[in-house]
């Protein structure tokens, strides 16, 4: 039984010599490759699921959510254009955008109003992570964005994390929208030149 | 310090972290097609951007997740590759994912890739009624936020987790949209009790609240009974739905169950009416106690003053 299974892996393994990068995946999906969706689903569904529960909490709709964005994935991955990103940062991209319609218009908004306040969106941020390479993310991210401003960093961190709209944001803190655009896009120009993103 | 607060300029950061209403992603994206330098931004933010989402934990998914998908991408045609320029018009939208802003070009290919998208989906978990028009109303007003009670709380039922989604739920939607108000239509049962005369305005409410809560739980013999609540508004109520008859000469009879450790006390709630094609609906007569549970039983017509027989469901009103 054990030997069938490690046959099987080997034939397959010896197709793909070396893991193939979400990128090569995902060109290969755009081609109706199934077992190359397979393959990058393993290689990103973990970090989709991460982010998506991130902002909406609840488990189920974000697994639901995570389903419409592999599903997506799957539909429009003959548009991914490599020269503009990676495929890991397509996806994110995608599950970031879903998690955030889906947080403003449904029950998790709620939830997220009235369960967690802001204090608890930027704490937990703070959550010890046992993977090494999720730690080290970690650290940069948490070192860059220590050196923001207390109102930038507070306006990045409920943006990107819990999902919050302009409006929504200016009268939860209490300040003009202008305050939080300006908030926001000097908090992130500001944590770009702290990371060193190149794009 | 000359920009004007509508500046498009302002708006790179907010574009990265999906802060942006539709309204402003399109003043933003009309500005980039003629503004390299704020294109570059763009991009720029939105790769920082990124580095929070490799900061966050990844959690991973159930097998049965990777499984449904697998069948569902069998069965499900990929969009066509876009020429380059429409690929570019689609790439600025940066979610490649289908919006009303979307240059025109591609706009109606996105909405087939969107409809594509849901029908699947709503094959696949056979309880997702919502999916489609959970679309139309996201497409349909862009500021979400605008929060009127009743669209507000119709949006978050269509937005329930699928699994826990009951053909009940649907209907009731329904009647949300179209009924509230009408007590003779939700009440339609003239055994429902006093409760359903405002079982609408009440009904509104609770869907309303920040702390709504809402179990569906199965009634022996078929049919599904969900029922909601809100602490806050002191209020709950059930949704019978393809939920037999009572036997000839009885009734449904509801009851609230005093939490454990405070007095365990139960007490009546009113009486309700089921019909296996139709759906019910009934307020709870009295007030939700904290912690209290929610009882249904059959009971003679008329109903008791204490349960006689087993309850067909009991639901805690915590939160889930």
């Amino acid at each position: 039984m054990l030997a069938l299974v490690e046959r099987d892996t080997e034939t397959w393994r010896s197709d793909e010599p070396a893991p193939a990068s979400p990128d090569d995946l995902l060109v290969r999906v755009a081609a109706g490759d199934q077992a190359a969706f397979a393959e990058l689903y393993d290689a990103l569904s973990g970090r989709v699921l991460g982010l998506v529960t991130r902002l909406l909490r609840d488990r189920a709709q974000s697994e639901e959510v995570t389903q419409e964005v592999f599903l997506e994935v799957w539909q429009q991955a003959t548009r991914f254009d490599r020269a503009r990103g990676t495929a890991a940062s397509w996806v994110l991209t995608m599950a970031h955008r879903r998690a955030v319609d889906r947080v403003r218009a449904s029950q998790a908004s709620h939830d997220r109003d009235t369960k967690i306040g802001i204090r608890d969106l930027e704490s937990g941020f703070d959550q010890v992570s046992e993977s090494v390479e999720i730690r080290i993310e970690h650290e940069r991210v948490s070192r860059a964005l220590g050196k923001l401003t207390e109102f930038q960093r507070q306006a990045v961190q409920l943006a990107y994390y819990g999902g919050y709209s302009h409006s929504e944001m200016a009268e939860r803190l209490g300040v003009p929208i202008g305050t939080v655009k300006t908030r926001l896009r000097d908090g992130m120009i500001r944590l770009r030149d702290e990371m060193g993103v190149t794009s | 310090m000359t920009e004007r607060h509508d500046d498009p300029a302002l708006l790179t950061g907010s574009h990265a972290l999906d802060a942006l209403s539709d309204d402003e992603r399109a003043l933003l994206e009309h500005a980039l097609t003629t503004a390299p330098e704020l294109q570059a931004e763009t991009d720029s933010l939105r790769e920082t951007a990124l580095q929070l989402a490799y900061a966050v934990e990844p959690i991973e998914p159930p097998a049965t997740l990777k499984a449904s998908l697998m069948a569902q991408i069998a069965r499900t045609p990929q969009a066509p590759a876009l020429n380059a320029a429409a690929d570019r018009a689609q790439d600025t939208a940066a979610g490649l994912e289908a919006r009303p802003t979307a240059a025109t070009s591609v706009a109606s290919d996105e909405a087939a890739a969107r409809d594509e998208d849901l029908a699947p989906v709503a094959d696949l978990t056979t309880a997702r009624p919502g999916a489609a028009a959970d679309t139309r109303i996201r497409r349909g007003d862009g500021s979400v936020a605008e929060g009127r009670a009743a669209a507000a709380a119709r949006r978050r039922w269509f937005q329930r987790p699928a699994a826990a989604l009951s053909a009940a739920a649907a209907v009731a939607v329904v009647f949300l949209g179209i009924g509230l108000g009408v007590g003779g239509v939700i009440g339609q049962d003239e055994q429902s009790g006093p409760g359903t005369t405002q079982a609408s305005g009440t009904i509104d409410s609770i869907y309303a609240a920040p702390d709504f809560g809402r179990t569906t739980a199965k009634v022996p013999g078929g049919g599904t009974a969900t029922v909601i609540w809100s602490h806050e508004v002191g209020k709950s109520a059930v949704i019978l739905d393809g939920v037999q008859s009572a036997p000839s000469g009885h009734t449904y009879e509801l009851w609230y169950i005093d939490a454990e450790g405070t007095n365990g006390k139960v007490n009546p709630a009113g009486l309700v009416d089921a019909a296996p094609d139709g759906v019910h609906t009934a307020v709870l007569e009295g007030t939700l106690s904290k912690g209290a549970s929610i009882g249904m039983t059959v009971e003679p017509a008329g109903g008791s003053d204490k349960p006689t027989t087993t309850p067909l469901m009991a639901v805690p009103t915590t939160q889930a």
